[in-house]
C-alpha cells in the first residue's frame, strides 16, 4: 500500500515576517522544474491545521499552510510544521 | 396447381471458376471446401455422411467430368481416386455474390423466388399469365436473366417436380411436367432423390432400383421398413411434396468496388481505398441515417485465390469515420496473402435504428471487465499487473495524506468483497 499525498520535504526563503519569498524547487519533468530558486509572487491564502494534541508533543500536529503563486504562474501549496519548524510541499 | 419453375445451375461453382478462368475448363477440377460451407440444399442432404469434423475439407463442387465424385465426398477420398485432379479453394463469398445478383434479376420479373442453395432456385410463375404470356414465355424470360451459365430449367406442379423436370432438361433449355407425375418419375433412378445416401443404398439392397418401384408399394410397408424417410421416399417417388414456395428475403446491401491502378499491398493505399469506398457508400441515399452493422471486403490477388474478411462492428456505424476506424483496426492486423488487384466493399446488416443495451448492475460489470482485463494481463505479463487502485482510508481527515493510499488490485479479494457488498445491498 503507498500513500498518497505524502509531504515532500522543500527548501524555502522566507521574509522578516515568515512568510515565504522563494522557493527551491527539485529537479522534475512533471513540475517543468530544472531544479532552481523560485520566486513567490503572490500568497494566495492561508490556514492552520492543529490535530492530534492530545497524543502529546511527539505525535502532535501542528501545520501552517500557504497556497503560494510562483513566478511562472504556478500554484504551489506549502506547509510549515509547526513543531519541526521544517518547510514541506503538499496539495492541499 | 400453382405451376413453379426450378431454376438449376449445374456444377454452379465450377462454372464461375470456369468463367474466371477459362483455362480450367480444360482438365479436371475438385473445387474444395469445409463441411459448414456446404449447400443444405435439396440434393445435399445425402452428402455428409462420415465427416466428423466441421473443419474437414470435403469436396464443395467439381469439374462435369467427375461424375464418381459427390459433393461432401471428404477431399483424400476425391484426390485419391483422381490423383491428375486440380484442387482449388472454395470461394464462397463470390459465389454467393454472384447468385445475388442473379436472384436480383430474376426478382426484377417475378418476386415469389426461393433460393434453395447455390445455383438452384425455385420461382412461383402463377398469376403472369397476363403480364408475360404464357409458361414458356416466362421461362424464356427467366432463361435470358441468367444468360451467363449453362442453366437447366424445369416447370412443374410443385417443387420437387420442377426440380426433377431440371434434372431431365438439356442445357439451356426447359422440360416441363405434363400428365401423370407418377408416369413421369417411374424411369427416375432412386439416386436421384434427396434423402440421405444411407436409405438409397438400402433401397437398392431391397432390388428398389427406380423410382416407379417405390410408387408400385404402398406407404405403409415402406414406412414400416425406412421408417418416416421412407414415407417421404414414397411421397416423392409419387410426384407428391408439399413444402411450400418460401420467397427469399431481400437483404439490403450496399456495395462498392474500385480496381487499383497496379497490384499493391501498401497498407496505406489499402486503407485510402477503404476511405473511398467508404465515401461512396455513405452518400447512397439506402444509407442515409442508417446504420450498417457489418462490412465484407473481397479483393482478387495477384496469382492467389481471392483474399476475403468480414468484419462485424461492435456498435453500428451510420458514418464513414466509424466504419473505418473499426475496418482499419482489423486490416492492421492482416496480412495479404499477395498484391491486390480490387476489392469490393460491400456493408450489411443495415438498420435504421441502433441501440445500446445498458446493464442494471453497471459496477458489476465494470469488476466484471476490471477483472478480465487484470487476468489477460497476468497472463501476458507472467507476473501481477502493476495495477493500483485508489482506496479510502480517511477521507474526511484534515491531514491530506491519511485520506487515500494506493493498494494493488487484487481482483479475487474485490470479487469476495463486491459479493459481499451486494450480499449486502440485497439485505
Amino acid at each position: 500500500m503507498k500513500i498518497l499525498n505524502t509531504p515532500l520535504a522543500i527548501e524555502v526563503r522566507t521574509n522578516s515576517t515568515g512568510n515565504p519569498t522563494a522557493i527551491h524547487m527539485p529537479p522534475s519533468a512533471q513540475l517543468r522544474s530544472n531544479g532552481k530558486w523560485v520566486n513567490v509572487t503572490k500568497v494566495e491564502n492561508l490556514w492552520k491545521v492543529n490535530d492530534e494534541w492530545w497524543r502529546g508533543p511527539d505525535e502532535e500536529i501542528s501545520r501552517l499552510y500557504y497556497v503560494l503563486r510562483i513566478d511562472s504562474g504556478q500554484q504551489i501549496t506549502l506547509f510549515l510544521d509547526l513543531i519541526t519548524n521544517k518547510w514541506y510541499r503538499q496539495s492541499g | 396447381m400453382k405451376p413453379i419453375a426450378c431454376l438449376r445451375i449445374p456444377n454452379y461453382a465450377w462454372q464461375i471458376e470456369a468463367e474466371r478462368s477459362p483455362e480450367l475448363r480444360k482438365c479436371s477440377i475438385i473445387i474444395a471446401g469445409k463441411v459448414f460451407d456446404l449447400p443444405n440444399k435439396l440434393t445435399s442432404t445425402r452428402n455428409n455422411s462420415g465427416i466428423k469434423s466441421p473443419s474437414t475439407s470435403v469436396v464443395f463442387e467439381t469439374s462435369p467430368d467427375l461424375t464418381d465424385v459427390t459433393l461432401g465426398m471428404p477431399l483424400n477420398e476425391a484426390t485419391a481416386n483422381h490423383h491428375d485432379a486440380l484442387v482449388i479453394k472454395a470461394d464462397t463469398t463470390f459465389y454467393d455474390l454472384v447468385f445475388e445478383k442473379i436472384i436480383e434479376r430474376l426478382k426484377h420479373l417475378i418476386p415469389d423466388i426461393e433460393v434453395a442453395g447455390p445455383g438452384l432456385v425455385y420461382v412461383g410463375i402463377w398469376g403472369v399469365q397476363k403480364l408475360y404470356g404464357d409458361d414458356a414465355h416466362v421461362v424464356r424470360l427467366l432463361a435470358n436473366a441468367v444468360n451467363r451459365f449453362d442453366l437447366r430449367i424445369g416447370v412443374g406442379d410443385n417443387k420437387w417436380m420442377a426440380y426433377a423436370a431440371s434434372l431431365t432438361s438439356r442445357a439451356n433449355s426447359a422440360r416441363k411436367v405434363k400428365g401423370d407425375p407418377g408416369q413421369f418419375l417411374d424411369k427416375f433412378p432412386v439416386d436421384s432423390l434427396p434423402v440421405p445416401f444411407p436409405l438409397i443404398k438400402k433401397l437398392h439392397a431391397f432390388g428398389l432400383k427406380t423410382m416407379g418401384h417405390i410408387a408400385d408399394i404402398q406407404r405403409g410397408p415402406m414406412e414400416a421398413q425406412f421408417g418416416q424417410i421412407g414415407g417421404i421416399a414414397w411421397e416423392l417417388s409419387n410426384g407428391i411434396d408439399n413444402r411450400p414456395l418460401i420467397p427469399h428475403q431481400s437483404v439490403v446491401e450496399v456495395s462498392e468496388h474500385l480496381d487499383f491502378p497496379s497490384p499493391t499491398t501498401n497498407i496505406t493505399t489499402i486503407f485510402l481505398a477503404v476511405e473511398s469506398l467508404l465515401d461512396r457508400a455513405y452518400n447512397r441515399t439506402v444509407l442515409s441515417d442508417r446504420f450498417a452493422r457489418q462490412a465484407n471486403i473481397h479483393s482478387q490477388v495477384s496469382r492467389h485465390i481471392p483474399w476475403t474478411m468480414q468484419i462485424a462492428f461492435k456498435d453500428p456505424a451510420n458514418n464513414k469515420h466509424k466504419a473505418l476506424f473499426a475496418i482499419k483496426s482489423k486490416l492492421s492486423t492482416v496480412s495479404f496473402p499477395g498484391p491486390l488487384e480490387d476489392m469490393h466493399l460491400t456493408l450489411s446488416g443495415i438498420t435504421g435504428e441502433v441501440g445500446q443495451q445498458e446493464s442494471m448492475w453497471k459496477d458489476v460489470k465494470r469488476d466484471y471487465d476490471l477483472q478480465e482485463t487484470f487476468e489477460q494481463l497476468n497472463r501476458r505479463l507472467k507476473v501481477t499487473p502493476p495495477i493500483y487502485q485508489i482506496r479510502e482510508l480517511e477521507p474526511w481527515s484534515r491531514i491530506p495524506e491519511r485520506r487515500y493510499a494506493l493498494v494493488q488490485l487484487n481482483t479475487k479479494n474485490d470479487d469476495k468483497e463486491s459479493h459481499d457488498e451486494n450480499t449486502y445491498a440485497k439485505r
